[in-house]
């Protein structure tokens, strides 16, 4: 019973971790946390699966051509809508994002209605059986993608020039503007990602949970991921994200079920009491 | 005489009005409101009184955020806490509802206080994050909470009785929000023009150089909370004995969110600002089901237009007009002033 809530929480972790790294890009390179990630991963998951369904598109196509149009989008958000802000107020652009979140669930509605709908399983629903323990193949599934996606980042990050110039530009961007690094492509770069990311996160998580407008309210769990591995911190985003699928589970098994629901948030503001820059977040510094 | 008017003295920054005719506009406008309240049949009684709840909770959100540069994605969840002790204060105590008006706005004022105090260490997002989930929280307490609050079910509160008059009309209760929001926009006024709001503008523009002028930004902070809490608790009360009927879903993330748009579309720390973003998104959804009809069918149907409308007033606001109503207002005025130039 506890090893599989463990690993049912293991794999909803791993989503809240996805979309808490599409915020963590964005805060770490242009010092905004886009509010509408959660939006970002439901469009991803409603255009997979218009593309499956509607289109006829092979799922394996589908899961490859889903995060190409979400970064497309990434791109257009950015340059539309955050390019025209660089320098406002954080506030200013918080409620941007807050905005957007607000038409991208409004326009969805519109396109795909607001009826909960049934995403096309990849792998076959028959769990898998391990002495006493019981495991659903799409939980490994999602395992599995997140650990695939995260490796992918690391060398991305590690190995590429675009990845090392977005490295840079988040560190110091007047520095890096310098060195020749175009912040503008980098700015625009990050938001494509975090669009993919969330668009992978909408894509796998739609099969445990539901497929509907509303799924990005998901995103709003996400954020206590961030909080708990640190805001600049990607490898934190997944650890945070882990952390809070399995307590939650294991708050719904071992505290009255209601406490389930706001766990994230009381571990969040629990967090933010004692050490706000989470657990592998670093402390900045302001300078006057 | 000049041509744009500066302010020149200290006393004439600290007027409430700059010009003195101005009194005269506000006393034409009083009159004009409550003649339009009595005659304007029900459902405009209804609007009229819907705004100036609205308009007490934008106030007190952008002394908060318009003066004082913290964000709080909570205030609905003031607002639920005041409603809820007013009902029930009312309806199972049987507290008048003159004392229980004051009442929930002091425990609000109280709970405000609690939740501003960490302001001092979280700044930017983290203190939007974190008063988004003492937003969540609250309204899982309220919804579990059932042997006081009824939990899901809502709870039906009472039309207030002030001296044998029960205001069981949107007519009658009209003079009861009125009253209310003329004192609470004065107390604003007076208490933005003077020493508090000034302070919690050097706080906004920037905490080192006021934190260097002697002003303690832990209590000024937590003030602030306090002080815009207690608004968004009167707001709370006053919602309760109007619609006569509480429920966690009056009160959720985006009615927050729902604040936050009255402030920036009115304009982020002027207090006129905040009534005109507050009676404009009020009347909103009736605007939009006034043009539908001219609207291409494919949006004439859709249940969401509101929401997307809300959406792109907010984003345009933002990007292009960052100083909302009353920045254009000023615009304007200016622009009229010196006409020819």
């Amino acid at each position: 019973m506890i090893v599989q809530q463990i690993i049912s929480g293991l794999a909803v972790g791993c989503v809240y971790g996805l979309i808490a790294i599409g915020f963590v890009l964005i805060f770490k390179t242009t010092g905004v946390i886009n509010f509408a990630q959660g939006e970002i991963m439901m469009l991803g998951a409603f255009v997979s699966f218009t593309l499956i369904t509607f289109f006829n598109v092979p799922f394996i196509l589908a899961f490859l051509l889903t995060p190409i149009i979400c970064g497309g989008l990434g791109i257009l958000l950015e340059r539309v809508l955050i390019r025209p802000l660089v320098g406002e107020p954080v506030v200013s652009i918080i409620i941007v994002t807050i905005g957007l979140s607000i038409t991208l669930r409004a326009f969805a509605g519109m396109i795909w209605s607001y009826d909960t709908l049934d995403f096309p399983h990849l792998f076959s629903e028959e769990a898998i059986k391990i002495g006493s323990i019981v495991i659903a193949p799409v939980d490994i599934s999602v395992i599995l993608i997140t650990l695939g996606l995260v490796i992918l980042l690391f060398l991305f990050f590690k190995f590429t020039t675009m990845g090392i110039s977005l490295q840079s530009s988040a560190q110091n961007p007047l520095a890096s503007l310098l060195m020749g690094i175009s912040v503008k492509k980098v700015y625009s770069m990050t938001w494509a990602i975090s669009a993919m990311v969330g668009a992978v996160a909408g894509m796998i998580i739609a099969p445990i949970t539901f497929l509907s407008v509303n799924m990005g309210f998901l995103g709003l769990k996400a954020f206590p991921a961030a909080i708990i591995g640190g805001f600049n911190s990607i490898p934190g985003a997944i650890v945070g994200g882990v952390i809070i699928g399995i307590s939650e589970n294991l708050a719904g098994i071992y505290l009255p079920p209601w406490v389930k629901d706001i766990f994230a948030y009381l571990v969040m503001m629990a967090v933010l009491m004692i050490r706000p820059e989470g657990i592998f977040g670093t402390h900045e510094q302001k300078k006057v | 005489m000049n041509i744009v008017d500066f302010r020149e003295s200290y006393s004439q920054d600290f007027r409430i009005f700059d010009k003195f005719y101005k009194w005269g506009w506000i006393a034409f406008l009083v009159a004009g409101i409550v003649v339009l309240s009595q005659t304007s049949g029900d459902y405009g009684a209804y609007l009229l009184n819907l705004i100036f709840i609205n308009i007490i909770a934008a106030v007190g959100l952008n002394i908060l955020t318009g003066f004082t540069g913290l964000i709080s994605l909570g205030h609905a969840a003031f607002m639920a806490i005041g409603a809820y002790t007013s009902s029930i204060l009312t309806v199972k105590l049987g507290v008048p509802f003159w004392l229980a008006l004051p009442a929930s706005g002091a425990l609000t004022g109280l709970i405000g206080f609690v939740v501003g105090l960490p302001s001092l260490r979280l700044t930017g997002i983290y203190l939007a994050l974190a008063t988004m989930a003492f937003g969540f929280v609250t309204d899982e307490i309220i919804l579990q909470w059932q042997s006081l609050t009824r939990g899901a079910d809502g709870f039906a509160a009472i039309p207030p009785i002030i001296f044998g008059m029960t205001f069981d009309s949107y007519k009658k209760y009209f003079f009861i929000t009125f009253i209310s929001l003329a004192i609470l926009l004065f107390v604003a006024k007076n208490m933005t023009r003077g020493s508090f709001g000034r302070t919690l503008m050097a706080i906004r523009d920037s905490e080192t150089a006021a934190e260097t002028m002697g002003v303690n930004l832990g209590w000024y902070k937590a003030l602030a909370f306090t002080v815009s809490a207690i608004y968004a608790g009167l707001a709370g009360s006053l919602y309760a004995h109007f619609i006569l009927f509480v429920s966690v879903d009056n009160f959720t993330l985006l009615h927050s969110i729902g604040f936050i748009v009255m402030v920036v579309v009115g304009g982020l720390g002027s207090i006129t600002g905040s009534v005109m973003g507050a009676i404009f998104i009020t009347i909103l959804p009736e605007i939009i089901s006034f043009t539908k009809d001219y609207l291409p069918s494919a949006f004439k149907t859709a249940s969401s237009l509101q929401a997307a409308v809300y959406g792109i007033i907010l984003m345009l606001f933002v990007i292009y007009q960052p100083a909302g109503f009353y920045g254009l207002w000023v615009k304007i005025k200016n622009w009229w002033r010196t006409f020819p130039l």
